[in-house]
């Protein structure tokens, strides 16, 4: 995952090493949980720093001083899942346009050309939303 | 005992605590400027009380923030709702681990850096959106679905534009990005096109003015926030002002050079000269385009909800993808 020093090849290709190298996924976990620490410590420190009263008041939720009308957790807009689910479309094929970037001097033209014509039949899709008006806020 | 283990663990040690530690600073600074700048933008005094000239007017504020008191409210989720701060936290800390700050100053060098950084910020999302359904409020429920919308809409112009970049470089490498930009000269003069679209998507993936729609006040209170006090809401208040720094400093990295000076020589300085030139030049970089950041906020009005999402899919959408045709076309046609 981490290796570092990969060598270049004619095309211009990193070629990573070949062996395994844990180190980066250490890092990335290690400091996850040296993160989680620092701000559950922090939380907890404030926790027995600051002084505590509750009242009734402090406990119900600040909607400009009017009671809740309706239950919160209910419906809302549909225009969200819309953007949600054009954003898993394209946020998958943007995966493949990174690996397609790295190798472009090796495949040069005609991968161009299938990638164009991937990126076409995909914005078809972007332009059907278009047209059916579910880019407009509403 | 292995004796390159032990190195590795105190290399491992030293780099999480130097990053965890620079978060702290960071924040406080940045909100500093932030005060100072907006306030003689503003022909105010801005903060003169606490310390020389006010200069310890954020720090001040984060050790109050540090004493409030903390409350939850009743009807919401407790479990989630302590969650939620640190995942927008973490989200913002861990894409430190790629950054380079000068050479060879790099927590971790992945192959993947690119990917990883863009994967990582990526989570906060779930973290606002999270902040918004636990606290049983109407606003925060709003405010984090339209959070969610925004920041995962211009998540594609963002990542798309970048790939122009790694067209350039051939790489997911910060540092073999950094690298190229020594013998070829920084991006932003190839992609004249793709800085612009990567600025304007970053500015609303951080949710900085003129995208702050957020923390919309007249709308929708403080958005997600709305329930959150003490400690829990200085978590999203310094993610957001870590996250600002790290924008700034991937768009330099990506862009400017990174740690490079703007001039060719000297190539690259050995040993310890080497690594604080590199910081000296990377921080210049950053901080500068952390003030172009406030600089918008008091001079931009925010933009309006209904125009927000066609700007990222109708606008920045098409046109990221024709840079990367062009920079794909330019790289194997004049073979750079």
């Amino acid at each position: 995952m981490a290796a570092r020093g990969g060598t270049r090849s004619e095309h211009g290709i990193v070629l990573a090493e070949l062996e395994m190298d844990q180190t980066g996924l250490i890092y990335v976990i290690g400091f996850g949980a040296a993160t989680t620490i620092f701000v559950f410590g922090t939380i907890v420190a404030a926790w027995l720093l600051s002084h505590r009263r509750r009242t009734l008041q402090k406990g119900l939720p600040y909607e400009s001083g009017i009671d809740t009308i309706g239950d919160t957790w209910s419906r809302f807009g549909l225009a969200f899942y819309l953007f949600a689910l054009l954003f898993v479309a394209f946020d998958v094929e943007i995966i493949f346009v990174y690996l397609w970037a790295v190798v472009i001097r090796a495949i040069s033209v005609p991968g161009i050309v299938i990638m164009g014509i991937f990126l076409v039949v995909l914005m078809f899709g972007e332009f059907y939303a278009w047209r059916k008006g579910d880019l407009r806020w509403h | 005992m292995d004796f390159s283990l032990l190195l590795g663990l105190g290399r491992f040690v030293l780099a999480t605590t130097l990053l965890l530690l620079l978060t702290i600073p960071t924040a406080f600074v940045v909100i500093q400027l932030e005060l100072k700048v907006i306030a003689l933008m503003q022909l105010r005094l801005g903060p003169n009380r606490v310390g020389p000239r006010g200069l310890f007017q954020s720090t001040i504020h984060g050790f109050k923030v540090l004493a409030k008191e903390d409350t939850v409210p009743d009807q919401a989720d407790r479990a989630t709702f302590t969650l939620a701060p640190w995942m927008v936290y973490m989200a913002a800390a861990m894409s430190m681990l790629v950054i380079p700050f000068a050479p060879g100053f790099v927590a971790a060098d992945f192959n993947i850096g690119v990917v990883y950084f863009f994967a990582i910020l990526g989570l906060s999302v779930v973290g606002l959106l999270v902040a918004g359904w636990s606290s049983y409020n109407k606003y925060s429920l709003l405010g984090g679905l339209r959070s969610a919308a925004q920041m995962v809409s211009y998540e594609i112009p963002l990542t798309l534009s970048v790939v122009g970049v790694v067209i350039l470089t051939g790489s997911l490498n910060f540092s073999q990005i950094i690298a190229h930009q020594l013998s070829h000269g920084w991006n932003v003069w190839w992609q004249l096109l793709g800085f612009p679209i990567f600025f304007i998507a970053a500015t609303a993936e951080i949710n900085r003015a003129p995208f702050d729609l957020v923390e919309a006040d007249s709308e929708i209170v403080a958005g997600p926030f709305t329930e959150y006090s003490g400690m829990r809401f200085g978590f999203f208040f310094f993610a957001e002002y870590v996250a600002l720094f790290i924008m700034s400093a991937i768009l330099v990295t990506l862009f400017f050079g990174g740690y490079l000076a703007p001039w060719p020589f000297p190539a690259q300085l050995g040993g310890f000269i080497g690594i604080l030139y590199g910081l000296l030049w990377f921080f210049a970089k950053t901080y500068f385009f952390i003030f172009v950041a406030i600089w918008m906020r008091t001079t931009l009005p925010r933009i309006r909800v209904d125009q927000l999402m066609g700007v990222a899919w109708k606008v920045l959408l098409p046109l990221s993808l024709i840079n990367l045709f062009l920079t794909a076309i330019a790289v194997v046609a004049f073979k750079l």
